[in-house]
């Protein structure tokens, strides 16, 4: 069956079946910032914001999500988050990394932000990375909420 | 010469805005005109025969385009592969007789991925299930294996062996002897992209293969012979990979081809998880003997080292894993060493090439076995290791040369260039006392340990760049050395071309691992692109800059194929510190330090990364990771959720540390980083945990339930890590396995109490 969204303000367009996810709908629709990497829901990959929230779409059934308005990880690639992970080493192959930078969007839109290290280690944990080993990611996840908050300080 | 200098200078990967924005297109994301995709039919048993394939259901689906079953999938050929077992001169890639559980019998193309599976699924089998051995003791115990209907050894001539002085002498004047068994579970890599194939089928007769190969130019020569057609037929092009570690030579590419050739279309198969595990390549699950003879004043005197290894369903790269097992054995410079590699066959899933191959098994071993024999002489674990740890100019031992036809491994003359695994032990004792506390109530533990690996594999490595200089400033790079993904080498490619030809990193396009334009490279592997494609780009810069200057006009290409006359080994020491919960057992691992012998830092960030990343999977290796199997051979870790894969908040900020060092054979100074970080980590973790406990943990994964049995006095066999079971059919008569394994000692040694010290050792060695 037909099925629309708009993601990253551009509308796509997909032929699914029924039971599709979300995941599978948005590969279909070759939207590439969405990476099915565990597809149960486990490893954060395929991360993606549904009215400013994080949902992870291998296991969202795609026709709850009909024509929604979704957010990947290429809308916040000039983003600070993703700036600040590339500066700290913070990925390695990048098939976690779309995933990682909507989750870190996501917390740093949270109503308390984290603020440490030991803090975001604690509350990324819906994604895994195989490459990193997380020290190098989790800085650079830091400083990109960091720069993130300011910027939008300076906006209001 | 060197305005820019990037070489040493922290540098972010060339494509990482890239990655973070998602563009960057992976083997799934690839948009080919016509593509159809595959799914694979995969045997539920561990060991069976194929009675009789029904494909009409699954033909009857719409968007089915073709079944295939092992009558159309001719076998590879491979006798011409150097070290396998001569028994089996073919390998099919669809079976007729399953080996394991997960073991490809028919393929299914069709338009849709969902339509694929489905039909896959559909696809009736008939199976006679045969007599399975589907853990490793069972291997070891049996004398006749099931599908060979010979010895159960993956090697016919039994084990891969080195032998170097008098160790039975050496055993028997010894004043101390100290003898282990340790195990190490199966476990995978868990590449977090799918593992997966794309073939296109072209005009001319001939495949283009897309694929996350470690090594495009070997899979080249291995799929031309296969299909009986000339080498520039087969074009390979490894993409973008997510992960790699070794774990992506799944032999996928032979389904898809068949597929592609049978619908003369591009086809593309990607694994789901679960199947991942059953169809990737595994670490060899191991089971490691060690004696140790020690004089009177603590010299070591000799060693043994009886190492059995589970090859699973067929023999893949085995005889070149377990010889890696010798490097534990080489750090400790000791007269007189004997290692046996045992080779065996199972109905588990096929091991192969993961990240350490083959070393990390046998360094938990040593380095396990180093720490209780220091704990029961009395005497400083430190001052042990420095006694006898290899220093620059000593023989490496572990590196030779393999007599193929007897598995006997003679010891060359190749000595270790720079060493500076005494300034890592420095750098971890520096280190130690700054690791977390435990939290109240919890036991707390520290532990260290080192690791040796290599930075190729020397005389076989070879490595072709292709550099032009264009007229407007901008340099093209071409290497046939493929990037697995995380491991930075375009961008460590580029850093060194900039360096040399005096340009702009910006202004240099990369292109890697593509066998069309015959820049021959022998593989990502063996922790070895920046030491031997470096190399290789280095020596085309020089030429490059002389043409330069001779006043040759713009643009020049040049081709330079390096070929290396050594592998150097990187070395570390690893420390750790660890909490254990008594009441439950859980553990976990509070700081670590890995204080590395990289040679010289390329680029400080991503070097420090490949530690990180590797010490992480050394954790897993040490507390979590397991593939489990039910009594009747089948995989029930289906998913990442089954699977100990660490999360962020799973494992500490790991303090890395280079030591300063300078590898002479390489003209930048560099070894190899990608493994190293690995090597000490569960050793380390291990010896915290015995310092915690007062219990030494032999079998890895160390579980809750292993470490709290033990703390609780109950004996915890090493085999736990795998069950111990075996199915067979009625009417086979086989072998009944050897009730008890003669090596099995006690599992569990209170350390607290006197270890068993033979002092009067019998001459009985294996």
């Amino acid at each position: 069956m037909r099925w629309t969204a708009t993601v990253d303000g551009t509308e796509v367009v997909a032929e699914i079946e029924a039971n599709a996810t979300l995941a599978e709908a948005l590969q279909l629709a070759g939207v590439v910032a969405v990476k099915i990497a565990c597809a149960e829901g486990t490893c954060g990959a395929c991360s993606v914001l549904v009215d400013g929230h994080r949902r992870l779409s291998c296991v969202a059934p795609a026709m709850r999500l009909l024509g929604a308005r979704l957010q990947t990880a290429a809308s916040l690639s000039d983003g600070p988050i993703a700036a600040a992970l590339v500066a700290s080493g913070g990925l390695h192959c990048g098939f976690c990394t779309p995933g990682m930078v909507v989750a870190l969007h996501d917390l740093a839109q949270a109503e308390r932000p984290p603020k440490s290290v030991e803090e975001l280690r604690q509350r990324l944990d819906a994604n895994i990375c195989r490459c990193t080993g997380y020290s190098q990611l989790l800085q650079g996840g830091l400083a990109g909420i960091d720069a993130m908050i300011r910027q939008k300080g300076q906006q209001t | 010469m060197t305005r820019v200098g990037h070489v040493g200078a922290a540098t972010p990967l060339l494509d990482g805005r890239a990655k973070a924005g998602g563009s960057l297109p992976y083997l799934v994301d690839l948009d080919v005109p016509g593509l159809v995709h595959g799914a694979v039919v995969r045997c539920p048993h561990p060991h069976a025969q194929v009675r009789r394939i029904d494909a009409s259901k699954a033909l009857s689906m719409p968007g089915v385009l073709a079944v295939i079953t092992p009558d159309d999938a001719p076998p590879r050929d491979i006798a011409g592969e150097a070290f396998y077992d001569t028994r089996i001169s073919q390998r099919p890639v669809l079976f007729t007789e399953p080996t394991w559980s997960g073991a490809p019998v028919a393929a299914v193309v069709a338009t849709t991925a969902a339509v694929a599976r489905r039909a896959a699924a559909a696809v009736a089998v008939t199976y006679t299930p045969l007599h399975a051995v589907i853990d490793l003791p069972t291997a070891i115990a049996d004398e006749i294996h099931a599908f060979t209907g010979r010895s159960n050894h993956a090697l016919p001539f039994g084990p891969v062996h080195l032998d170097l002085g008098d160790t039975d002498e050496a055993f028997a004047n010894a004043a101390h002897v100290f003898e282990d068994t340790f195990t190490t579970a199966t476990v995978q890599a868990a590449a977090l992209e799918p593992y997966g194939a794309l073939v296109i089928p072209e005009a001319d007769g001939g495949l283009t293969v897309i694929k996350g190969t470690p090594a495009p130019f070997l899979l080249r020569e291995q799929i031309a012979t296969w299909l009986g057609v000339d080498e520039s037929l087969v074009r390979v092009q490894c993409p973008n990979v997510g992960g790699g570690f070794g774990s992506r030579m799944d032999d996928l590419e032979y389904i898809a081809a068949l597929l592609a050739r049978r619908v003369d279309r591009p086809v593309r198969v990607v694994l789901g998880r679960g199947e991942g595990f059953v169809a990737g390549r595994v670490r060899h699950g191991a089971r490691l003997h060690i004696r140790s003879a020690l004089d009177s004043a603590g010299r070591l005197v000799g060693r043994e080292l009886t190492a059995w290894y589970d090859v699973g369903g067929h023999l893949d790269l085995g005889p070149y894993v377990i010889l890696r097992a010798l490097r534990p054995l080489a750090l400790y410079r000791t007269p007189n060493i004997r290692f046996r590699g045992h080779l065996l066959y199972s109905n588990r899933p096929v091991s192969g090439a993961t990240r350490g191959f083959g070393n990390p098994q046998a360094t938990f071993a040593v380095e396990s076995h180093n720490d209780r024999i220091c704990r029961a002489l009395g005497v400083d674990l430190d001052h042990f290791r420095r006694k006898h740890l290899l220093r620059a100019g000593d023989i490496n031992v572990s590196l030779g040369r393999v007599d193929t036809t007897t598995g006997r491994f003679m010891t060359g003359k190749g000595t270790v260039s720079s060493c500076e695994i005494s300034a890592c032990l420095d750098a971890v004792a520096e280190a130690l006392p700054t690791l977390a506390e435990a939290p109240a109530g919890h036991l707390r533990g520290v532990g260290t340990a080192c690791g040796m690996h290599t930075t190729g594999k020397g005389r076989k490595e070879v490595s072709t760049a292709a550099i032009t200089l264009h007229a407007n400033g901008t340099v093209t790079l071409k290497s046939g050395a493929p990037d697995q993904g995380g491991t930075g080498v375009a961008t460590t490619l580029a850093m060194i071309a900039a360096d040399a030809l005096d340009v702009a990193l910006e202004s240099i396009t990369v292109e890697l691992g593509d066998t069309r334009d015959g820049l021959h490279d022998s593989g990502a592997h063996a922790s070895g692109r920046t030491y031997v494609a470096g190399e290789a780009v280095v020596r085309a810069c020089a030429e490059l800059n002389a043409r330069r200057e001779s006043g040759e006009p713009l643009p020049i290409t040049v081709t330079y194929r390096h070929k290396p006359s050594s592998n150097a080994p990187p070395f570390a020491a690893c420390g750790a510190a660890v909490s254990i919960d008594p009441q439950t057992g859980v553990t976990r691992v509070l700081g670590l330090v890995v204080a590395v012998d990289i040679g010289r830092v390329l680029n400080p960030m991503h070097a420090r990364g490949q530690v990180l990343g590797a010490a992480v999977q050394g954790i897993g290796f040490a507390l979590y990771e397991r593939l489990d199997f039910d009594a009747d051979g089948r995989l029930f870790t289906r998913g990442l959720r089954d699977y100990g894969v660490c999360r962020a908040a799973d494992v500490p900020d790991i303090d890395v540390r280079f030591v300063p060092s300078h590898e002479p054979t390489h003209p930048l100074g560099v070894k190899g980083v990608g493994e190293i970080g690995l090597m000490a980590v569960a050793p380390a973790i291990a010896n915290a945990v015995a310092n915690a406990t007062g219990c030494r943990i032999r079998g890895l994964p160390m579980t809750p339930e292993s470490i709290w049995s033990a703390l609780n006095g109950y004996s915890h066999p090493p085999e736990a890590a795998c069950f111990r079971a075996t199915t067979r059919s009625a009417d086979q008569k086989v072998p009944s396995p050897v009730g008890s394994f003669p090596l099995d000692r006690g599992a569990v040694c209170q350390d607290k109490t006197p270890a068993p010290l033979l002092d009067a050792p019998s001459a009985k060695t294996r």
